[in-house]
C-alpha cells in the first residue's frame, strides 16, 4: 500500500502542479480565456488525463523512499531526469501528431510553433522539473526522518 | 447538451472540493479527539486525496472553459490568482503529508500520532476553506 501511495502521490502532485502552475501562466499574461476558449473541454480533458497517465508512469520508475532510506540518490536524480524528459518528449509527440493529422485548436497546430524549439525547451523543462520533484520528496522525506516529524 | 455538460462538470466540481474540505477536516478532528489515528486510515485517506485532487482540478479546467475567467487585474481575477497559488501550497504541503504518511505505513505502529500530522491536515483544511471561499468570489463577483 506504501509503494502505490508513492506513485499515486508524485505522479498526481506533477500532474496537478504542472497544470495550475501553466494556468496561473496564462491567467497572468491574459492568455487565459483565449487558449481555454480554442481548446475546449474535450481536447483538455484528454490532455490533462494524458500527462496525469505518464506522470504516474514516470513515478513508477521512482523508489525515492527506499532511497531516502538507503542514501542512495544519485540513481534517483538520474531516473528523475530521464522520467522528466521522457514524459515530454513522448506528451509533445502525440500533441503534435494529433496537431498534424487532426483539425484541433490553432493553439496546438504544429504548423503554428518551431517543433524543434517547443520539444528542446520540453526536454530542458522536463529534466529540471524531473530534477526538482526528486530532490522536493527526498529533501522532505530526509527532513521529516531525521526530525521525527 | 451544451447546458447539462456543464451543470454535470462544475457539479463534480463541488462535490470533489467538498469530499476533500470534509475529510480533511475530519481526519483533523480525529488527531484532535483520538491523538493518535489508525496508520491504515490515514493511508487510504491519502490514496484517495489525489484522484480526487485531479479530478477537482480537471473539472476546474472545464468550469473555465463553460464560464470564463475575469481579467487578472479584476477582483475576481485577483482572487482567481490567490485561489490558484493556494492550489500550488496544497499540492506543496499535501506532498509533504503523504511522504510522512507513507514513511508510517513503513513502521510496525499501527496507529500514530504527532504534532506534525495534525498540523498538515489542519493546514490542509483551513487551506481548503479558503479556496472555497475564493472560489465563491471568482463565481458570484
Amino acid at each position: 500500500m506504501g509503494r502505490v501511495l508513492e506513485i499515486v502521490t508524485v505522479g498526481t502532485a506533477v500532474a496537478v502542479g504542472v497544470t495550475i502552475g501553466l494556468i496561473l501562466i496564462l491567467h497572468l499574461t491574459d492568455d487565459l480565456r483565449a487558449v481555454a476558449v480554442e481548446i475546449g473541454t474535450f481536447p483538455a480533458s484528454l490532455l490533462f488525463g494524458y500527462l496525469w497517465l505518464l506522470t504516474l508512469v514516470g513515478a513508477s520508475q521512482l523508489t525515492l523512499e527506499a532511497a531516502a532510506k538507503e542514501g542512495a540518490y544519485r540513481t534517483q536524480f538520474e531516473n528523475g531526469a530521464i522520467a522528466g524528459i521522457g514524459i515530454s518528449l513522448v506528451y509533445l509527440t502525440v500533441v503534435f501528431i494529433i496537431g498534424f493529422v487532426a483539425s484541433g485548436p490553432a493553439a496546438l497546430d504544429p504548423a503554428n510553433h518551431s517543433v524543434f524549439l517547443v520539444v528542446g525547451a520540453g526536454v530542458v523543462v522536463g529534466a529540471l522539473a524531473g530534477l526538482f520533484v526528486v530532490a522536493f520528496v527526498l529533501a522532505v522525506s530526509q527532513y521529516t526522518r531525521q526530525r521525527e516529524y | 447538451m451544451f447546458g447539462s455538460e456543464y451543470v454535470l462538470i462544475r457539479s463534480i466540481h463541488v462535490l470533489g472540493a467538498g469530499l476533500l474540505f470534509g475529510s480533511s477536516a475530519l481526519v483533523w478532528l480525529l488527531f484532535l479527539s483520538d491523538r493518535t489515528v489508525s496508520v491504515r486510515l490515514l493511508t487510504q485517506f491519502e490514496i484517495l486525496f489525489w484522484p480526487v485532487f485531479a479530478l477537482v482540478v480537471f473539472t476546474g479546467m472545464g468550469n473555465i472553459v463553460g464560464f470564463g475567467v475575469a481579467p487578472p487585474e479584476t477582483d475576481a481575477g485577483i482572487a482567481f490568482t490567490v485561489k490558484l497559488t493556494l492550489l500550488l501550497v496544497i499540492v506543496c504541503s499535501s506532498v509533504i503529508r503523504s511522504v510522512l504518511v507513507r514513511q508510517r505505513a513503513d513502521t510496525d505502529r499501527s496507529r500514530v500520532g504527532g504534532s506534525g500530522l495534525r498540523r498538515l491536515y489542519a493546514a490542509t483544511g483551513w487551506l481548503l476553506a479558503m479556496v472555497v471561499l475564493l472560489a465563491g468570489v471568482v463565481t458570484y463577483g
